[in-house]
């Protein structure tokens, strides 16, 4: 191990390899700043640019652009409201309003620092698993996907504050989207209404960016002005406070950061889940939940922490067992393969050199992507500044073409501008669309484990209550479900305003 | 009872269109609806809470409704209409170009000058890099 260790560094120093990390990670900051291309969009488009690399120089660059995405995509999501890959969503709920009282720079900085720590985290806890990585996610079978869809859901639904009846009602609606589409149950369509694109689904990066950047710009049209009400500062010391209130808040940072992790070494949940799960395990924790959404720091830390986290965790099964956890870590194996590099427990053995290599570069381009949105942090949160008159034109144009560049499908440009007026209707009348965002993910992963579990019990719903793992999320879920009324209760028998 | 009814106009929507889910899944067969319809029924339960919340009744404190829709939204949605119905008949690029000229200059109030620059600006970045730097082809037009 300490050869390897030692031939991966060697190897990862020398002028070429940083050159291919600064030019991956580059890369990796635009793509996930750009809503719709994103880091799946970037590997397959590199692809044919490593052919005429050695394995282990196209692992460099690869490991750059996965480390860059998550925080570059963090950068619109904070400036624009825009989420530059699903998983950012959940960082626009709180860097957003930040930027809008001015913060920008203090949500940039501790976004950055939580991107590059987080990171370190899940790749530090990829290294630890490895020897019992494969018993931890052969627990996984699906009646526990199935809880672990319920309690994202249940988790978010509640996380809305005082609006758990909206937000489940969002939920709901969200649910109903995620059916549209091929039903890989009974293997026909369901609710197209004979338009074709529907067969595949609602997509779900044209629905984001119409849920947040469209609609945020239509709202912002409607009052004109700028993105931050009030002066944006550009001074780096707020920057700084934005590194400083990370490590005040080192608690966030490690949970967000093993949750993320966690959920990204389960195949088939994702990054979108991981953000979501651990900002709303955040805010169901913290001593003040209502700040949550109004431009609380911990909303920021804990999605982005848990975001950079998932890379790490996501590895482990696409290395170790050939199963990619996303449709990111798929290009990742095609890579792999390319290269003739085999994944499976053999590539671990017989590569050592090489996964080191991997891990090497992925957590140096957190640090590198990090410390760039630092330095740039002064000059982008100008863009908070801008008049929104000539904001909105700009920003609606480069979504609904980043919406189009996804499939090269006219369809998503139209789901985009519609998803951008219901977005706009849901602030409008106070409905949460981060419920309706987690269901529109969880829908499909939730039914699928649900009909798979009742397949392997013989129709017995017990299935659900008869494993120890699944009966570990149940608890978490009623948990979940009961925190808000014993907060109710406490603060009616307290005297506050309980409100709604 | 109707001025109660007109307050809570959103859920009522709402459930109504939950409604036509509901009636459309039974469509299906057993398991395709299994899940549709007891997402159905859930939400349309909410969805009444919700209406008798709205029409202030003592389920709940009807919440601050928002202000009428104003000419300014009007125009915020029709901006983005006319930019999608442009995409769809002469493509994006020259959709964009007289999209952000039109709106600078109408809806901005901005010269002419600045709205053609910021136009042509934003549609050769577009172009350099979705086509020249990325080979994407951008939809071109029902014209070609």
């Amino acid at each position: 191990m300490t050869d390897a260790f030692t031939q991966a560094v060697a190897h990862l120093f020398t002028l070429q390899s940083l050159s291919y990390l600064t030019l991956g990670t580059a890369i990796g900051l635009l793509f996930g700043a750009i809503p719709g291309l994103g880091g799946t969009t970037a590997l397959a488009l590199l692809i044919p640019l490593t052919f005429g690399m050695d394995a282990d120089s196209a692992i460099v660059l690869v490991g750059g652009i996965m480390g860059g995405v998550p925080f570059g995509g963090s950068l619109s999501a904070i400036l624009l409201n825009t989420p530059g890959a699903a998983p950012n969503a959940a960082t626009c709920f709180d860097g957003y309003p930040l930027a809008r009282q001015g913060k920008a720079g203090t949500a940039i900085g501790a976004a950055a620092t939580a991107s590059a720590l987080g990171g370190l985290i899940g790749v530090g806890f990829m290294l630890a698993v490895i020897p019992i990585a494969k018993a931890v996610v052969l627990l996984f079978g699906p009646p526990e996907f199935f809880m672990l869809a319920v309690l994202g859901l249940s988790a978010i639904a509640v996380s809305t504050g005082g609006k758990l009846l909206r937000g489940l009602i969002s939920g709901g609606f969200g649910l109903a989207l995620a059916f549209v589409g091929f039903d890989e149950v009974g293997g026909g369509l369901r609710y197209t209404a004979g338009v074709e694109y529907l067969w595949d689904g609602i997509q779900l990066v044209p629905a984001l960016i119409g849920l947040f950047a469209i609609a945020e710009m239509i709202q912002l049209s409607t009052v004109g002005g700028r993105v931050a009400s009030g002066a944006a500062s550009e001074r780096l010391d707020h920057v700084f406070s934005g590194v400083k209130a990370l490590f005040r808040n080192l608690p966030t940072l490690f949970r967000g950061s093993a949750i993320g992790a966690f959920v990204g070494a389960v195949p088939g949940i994702g990054g979108t889940v991981a953000s979501f799960l651990s900002y709303s395990t955040a805010r169901q924790i913290s001593s003040d939940p209502a700040s949550f959404g109004r431009g609380n720091i911990q909303g920021v830390i804990a999605s982005e922490a848990a975001n950079n986290a998932k890379d790490g965790g996501s590895l482990l099964p696409t290395l170790a067992f050939g199963i990619p956890g996303s449709a990111e870590m798929a290009v990742f194996l095609g890579v792999l393969v390319l290269h003739g590099l085999e994944p499976g427990p053999r590539l671990l053995l017989e590569n050592e050199g090489l996964i080191y290599g991997l891990i090497m570069a992925l957590s140096l381009a957190c640090v590198i992507a990090s410390a760039t949105g630092l330095v740039l942090a002064r000059y982008l949160v100008r863009i908070t500044r801008t008049d929104v008159r000539f904001l909105a034109p700009i920003v609606i144009s480069v979504a609904l073409i980043g919406a189009y560049a996804l499939q090269s499908s006219l369809g998503d440009v139209v789901a985009a501008a519609v998803f951008g007026v219901v977005g706009y209707f849901m602030v409008r009348y106070d409905y949460p669309r981060i419920t309706l965002v987690i269901a529109l993910v969880l829908g499909g992963i939730a039914e699928r484990s649900y009909h798979q579990s009742l397949m392997m019990s013989d129709g017995s719903h017990s299935i659900f209550i008869t494993r120890p793992v699944a009966d570990v999320l149940l608890v978490l879920v009623v948990i979940s479900l009961a925190l808000p009324v014993v907060r109710l209760v406490a603060r009616r028998a307290a005297g506050g305003d309980v409100g709604r | 009872m109707v001025d109660k009814l007109l307050k809570a106009r959103v859920p009522l929507l709402l459930l109504l269109g939950m409604s036509v889910f509901l009636v459309v899944s039974y469509g299906y067969g057993p398991d395709e609806r299994a899940l549709p319809v007891l997402v159905a029924w859930t939400t349309m339960l909410l969805l009444v809470l919700e209406v008798l919340v709205q029409a202030g009744t003592a389920v709940g404190e009807r919440p601050e409704q928002p202000p009428p829709i104003g000419r300014a939204l009007r125009y915020a949605i029709g901006w983005t209409g006319l930019l999608v119905t442009l995409t769809l008949i002469v493509g994006i690029l020259p959709a964009v170009f007289v999209y952000i000229a039109l709106s600078l200059k109408l809806d901005g109030g901005k010269p002419l000058a600045i709205a053609l620059a910021t136009a042509s600006t934003v549609t050769v970045f577009a172009w350099l890099l979705f086509e020249w730097g990325l080979s994407y082809e951008l939809y071109r037009g029902v014209f070609t």
